[in-house]
């Protein structure tokens, strides 16, 4: 081994990038646990956007500094359950769904809020006004009495028609329509106008995409995921009959690759007028009604579509929590209730406008005139919300909650992998009854493993 | 001007221009020029979009009617800036720790005398072979213990890690390239090792360790897996903003080409520099065995 | 030795020692949103139900498909770019560049832009020509997932093919070339018989790295395809990702990723003593 090569050198090269790298991951953390800053983790839709344009006027009154974390929903998610399941307290403040709620509550991953609603002083108490929230919204959001989020927007599922086509086809739309009368309307309209769709309904896998409309459906038709006693119901007929009607629907009638449509998709099919009917979040109201929308002042509203059972809208809110490991509880929670506040929404109306305040969450933005004004789905919107069954989504007896989803944790990995069959049904790749049993088997494992089936 | 093409490639230009003069070349070249703009396509469209105004988007057409910058002005107000420079400060930093740590391990197993440095060459090619997904959880609670999960400092320590080996490959075919005379002439000169590697080898080898530095640099900049698990707020990339850049709103194809198109501008750009001394770093060491 | 040492430490603790660390979470049952079913060991049982699983041999068999076409594709379609490359004309260099680019776009990118504008069958050049054509636009991400994730991942490494190939051929001794004309021989004869055998070794160095990279492939499903429909479009990287991330069943998906590793392992080295074996043959 040869000698003599110059040790100093190599050293201080080492030194300096050991310097650099300890002090820019130094650098890192410091900016985290500074004089309060909260860091705020959102999904990337309009309102969360809004939300975060305004932030500056919440910053300006209390002092306390936001750092926004804007992520897709799945990725959200699956961020946040890191952070909170492995304890890294990167947040303080999360957005989370109906969904999470309940389940991150039981984690005890999420601060409960009723203490915090008790050291409000009075002034703070009914300034807020907390009867004011929609008791359904609010009740999804609990957790064996506990609240363990605030709303920010809460929507159900209504179905959007454009109004000029139907006139022009000679056809009227039911306020309360069944799914086989939508059937029928849609292949009529298909074609009618520059080769549109008659109905444009989400087909993109994922438990948040295709699964929202398909599980309302579901359970319009009388399915459901389990039995009381936990056995997964895939090999109920009920179930079938949704499956093959959902793929009918979509084939018949629908747009031409729907396992590639998620929300985003339908919703820029929708406003660029290549659909005659859209079935999906109330929120979409808005942005079909948007100066940037082809559409704009031609649709008109129903409700959810029913068969055997009525009533078939789903429920969800994304709302705000706060991380059980944050360490900035107080200023974390005076943020949510600036955010879910009256004047929040009164801001935003004033602000931005009326047709874009965050909606479902507050009896009183319903009840005030700018609003209805500037939104003519108000009223639809409130009632599917009000009238949304969380505790009893389906015909038959079942053992859990959810409207759209089923509220256990392992929902996340089997609505996945259920949606995931669904897709390669409605695209051909899979007969009928291996996907259904192919279901049935990983819902099975699911409730077994979870300890729910004994 | 040094013509530093090889033996073999002059060679070529005799024969080749024997052949230009050839006019059936004609619809041959017109046929090349089709394929290559058809194979780029997507990215080509990607630009024309990008001065498309929203509302020009669809249906797809190849004409722009009323080109705009307004796309990018929207989309650089936008919070992509802090993505850049994340992304940026990463992969420089990168870089130079990938080449600090990494050249003087080639330097050693080229021209040092080392037992096994044919065992050390083929461990450090072998944890190329590492697929991320193998280590990520185990990484993600390390740096969570250590607390540098999302700070720059973490990213850069974990590229550094992945890349070292590719650095090492490439540097080592730049390095034996070095005439051994040349060294050994100047060891007879009584200079010291370190002043050999800076005044004779590092100039000899600087355009290989250059070109193998801007790969480095597009590996880090492109890089996905990583930087969506690891980070968050502090040290979050490119790569995470434009997988995030689906918006929950319609209509917006035009400002997303407009961002992709900034977003692939550098390494594309680095790309077509390093092009040659990129193959002969990748080929020449693994060819000549 | 010494000079080393930094360098050793550094790829060592990134890349080997989680490796141990994957290995020993895949001998437990560790699901992250439980934390009441806590964390327990259970030996091989993560293996059994891989190994018993269906899912898990389509994933193997679509890792397979995706890697043998992607490999054979890019290599031909190499062979082919590098051959027009290597003459002089107007432009060979903007040409070139071209050519090469996908390979520079990140797999966030490239995935979108395919996604939305060209293949979409309502928004995209798909759904355009559909429409002049008057049939149903195809169905490029659903019925045929497999495939156009294929496509995607030749499109994006076809460049890094070209790039070497294009090397080989540009180093071949003129004698060899100059040789073989006086012979008289045809075209396609002197590439299959003198230019492929000579540049044999810088494709077999592009086909072992190619293969290295594309195994690990990620980013192009996870923007496209999502694995789905089903598992038709997962590869053993994403499945685990989807596994660890998304079924928060760690310790299965470590189990995933070490059988992974195994498989890239044994597919180097088999290619590898193919590759030797062939080029003892023509040496």
């Amino acid at each position: 081994m040869t000698t003599g090569f110059d040790w100093k050198a190599v050293v201080l090269i080492l030194a300096c990038l050991g310097t650099g790298t300890v002090v820019l991951s130094a650098g890192g953390a410091k900016e985290g646990s500074g004089t309060s800053t909260l860091t705020v983790a959102t999904v990337n839709n309009p309102d969360m956007g809004i939300m975060q344009q305004l932030s500056a006027d919440f910053t300006r009154s209390t002092g306390i500094q936001l750092s926004f974390v804007v992520l897709p929903e799945n990725e959200l998610r699956q961020k946040v359950t890191e952070d909170v399941g492995l304890g890294s307290g990167k947040y303080d403040v999360v957005t989370i769904g109906t969904y999470d709620a309940p389940i991150w509550g039981k984690n005890r991953w999420l601060v409960p809020l009723e203490r915090l609603f008790v050291g409000m002083s009075d002034a703070e108490r009914s300034s807020y006004a907390r009867d004011d929230l929609l008791p359904t919204i609010r009740a999804a959001l609990s957790y064996d009495g506990q609240q363990y989020a605030l709303p920010f927007y809460g929507e159900s599922s209504i179905m959007f028609y454009r109004k000029d086509l139907f006139a022009k086809a000679g056809l009227v739309m039911p306020l309360k329509p069944t799914w086989q009368q939508i059937y029928d309307f849609a292949v009529r309209l298909r074609g009618l106008e520059n080769g549109c769709y008659g109905i444009v309904v989400r087909g993109l896998p994922g438990w948040g995409e295709v699964l929202a409309p398909f599980d309302t459906v579901v359970n319009a038709f009388g399915g459901r995921w389990f039995d009381q006693s936990w056995r997964p119901a895939f090999d109920e007929p009920a179930m079938a009959q949704a499956w093959r009607f959902y793929k009918k629907l979509l084939v018949d009638a629908g747009e031409p690759t729907p396992t590639t449509d998620g929300y985003t998709e339908c919703l820029a099919i929708m406003q660029s007028g290549k659909a005659a009917m859209w079935y999906d979040a109330t929120v979409s109201a808005g942005a079909l009604e948007a100066s940037d929308s082809k559409v704009a002042g031609r649709i008109d509203y129903a409700f959810a579509p029913s068969a055997r059972r009525g009533n078939t809208g789903w429920l969800w809110a994304w709302a705000l929590g706060i991380e059980s490991s944050s360490r900035h509880q107080a200023a974390a929670f005076r943020f949510l209730t600036w955010a879910t506040d009256r004047k929040y929404i009164a801001l935003v109306g004033r602000r931005i406008g009326w047709a874009q305040v965050p909606p479902g969450t507050r009896a009183s933005t319903y009840s005030n005139p700018d609003y209805l004004a500037a939104a003519p789905f108000a009223g639809i919107v409130l009632r599917s919300i009000q009238q949304a069954d969380y505790d009893r989504p389906t015909l038959l007896p079942v053992p859990y909650k959810g409207l759209q989803y089923v509220s256990i944790p392992e929902f996340q990995s089997l609505g996945e992998a259920v949606s995931q069959q669904l897709a390669a049904y409605i695209s051909g790749r899979e007969p009928l009854e291996q996907a259904l049993a192919d279901s049935q088997a990983a819902a099975l494992k699911a409730a077994s493993e979870g300890g729910y089936l004994r | 001007m040094r013509d530093h093409r090889t033996r073999g490639q002059r060679g070529g230009d005799r024969v080749r221009r024997r052949k230009r003069s050839a006019l059936h070349r004609i619809p041959g070249i017109v046929l090349i020029w089709l394929v290559a703009i058809l194979w780029c396509f997507p990215l080509l469209y990607m630009l024309i979009t990008s001065f498309k105004g929203e509302a020009d988007v669809l249906p797809p057409s190849l004409w722009v009617a009323h080109p705009t910058l307004g796309n990018y002005a929207i989309v650089l107000r936008h919070e992509i800036v802090r993505y850049i420079l994340d992304s940026a400060v990463i992969s420089v930093l990168s870089v130079f720790a990938c080449l600090a740590f990494g050249v003087p391990v080639t330097y050693a197993l080229v021209f040092g005398r080392l037992r096994h440095s044919d065992n050390l060459f083929f461990w450090f090619l072998s944890t190329t072979l590492l697929p991320p997904v193998a280590v990520i959880v185990p990484v993600f609670l390390l740096f969570r213990l250590s607390g540098l999960l999302d700070t720059l400092g973490g990213m850069i320590l974990i590229y550094t890690g992945v890349n070292i080996p590719i650095v090492i490959w490439m540097t080592r075919s730049f390095l034996l390239d070095v005439p051994r005379e040349v060294l050994e002439s100047s060891d007879m000169d009584g200079s010291s090792r370190l002043r050999s590697f800076f005044n004779i080898i590092l100039p000899l080898a600087r355009q290989g360790i250059i070109s193998t530095g801007l790969l480095v640099f597009i590996f880090v900049w492109n890089e996905f897996f990583f930087s969506i698990n690891l980070t968050y707020v502090h040290a979050a990339t490119v790569p995470v903003y434009m997988a995030s850049f689906m918006t929950q709103e319609g209509l917006f194809w035009a400002k997303l080409c407009a961002i992709s198109t900034l977003v692939v501008f550098p390494p594309m750009v680095l790309g077509w520099l390093a092009q040659r001394s990129l193959v002969k770093g990748l080929t020449i060491g693994a060819v000549k065995g | 030795m010494l000079l080393s040492l930094p360098a050793i430490v550094i790829v060592a603790v990134v890349t080997q020692a989680p490796i141990l660390a994957t290995l020993g979470m895949s001998l437990v049952k560790w699901i992250v949103v439980r934390p009441d079913l806590g964390v327990t060991f259970i030996g091989l049982d993560n293996y059994r139900e891989i190994f018993t699983s269906w899912d898990f041999y389509q994933v193997v068999f679509n890792t397979a498909l995706i890697t043998v076409v992607s490999l054979v594709v890019c290599t031909v379609l190499g062979i082919l770019f590098s051959l027009m490359l290597n003459r002089d004309f107007p432009g060979v260099n903007i040409v070139r560049t071209l050519i090469i680019s996908p390979f520079f776009v990140m797999d966030a990118v490239a995935g979108i832009i395919w996604r939305t504008i060209i293949l979409n069958s309502s928004f995209g050049w798909n759904g355009y020509f559909a429409s002049l054509l008057g049939t149903k636009p195809f169905d490029f991400f659903g019925v045929h997932s497999l495939f156009t994730i294929v496509i995607l991942i030749t499109w994006q490494w076809t460049p890094f093919f070209v790039l070497i190939i294009l090397a080989g051929l540009q180093n071949i001794p003129p004698e060899v070339m100059d040789s073989a004309r006086v012979d008289g021989t045809g075209w396609l004869r002197e590439l299959v018989s003198i230019r492929i055998p000579v540049i044999m070794n810088h494709i077999e160095v592009a086909v072992l790295l190619g293969l290295i990279f594309v195994l690990k492939v990620f980013g192009i499903i996870f923007v496209t395809t999502r694995g789905g429909p089903g598992y038709s479009s997962a590869n053993l990287p994403y499945y685990v990702y989807k596994t660890a991330f998304l079924g928060w069943d760690v310790g299965h998906a470590a189990a995933v990723a070490v059988v992974t590793v195994v498989i890239t392992l044994l597919a180097i080295a088999a290619l590898f003593r193919w590759f030797r074996r062939r080029i003892g043959e023509t040496a």
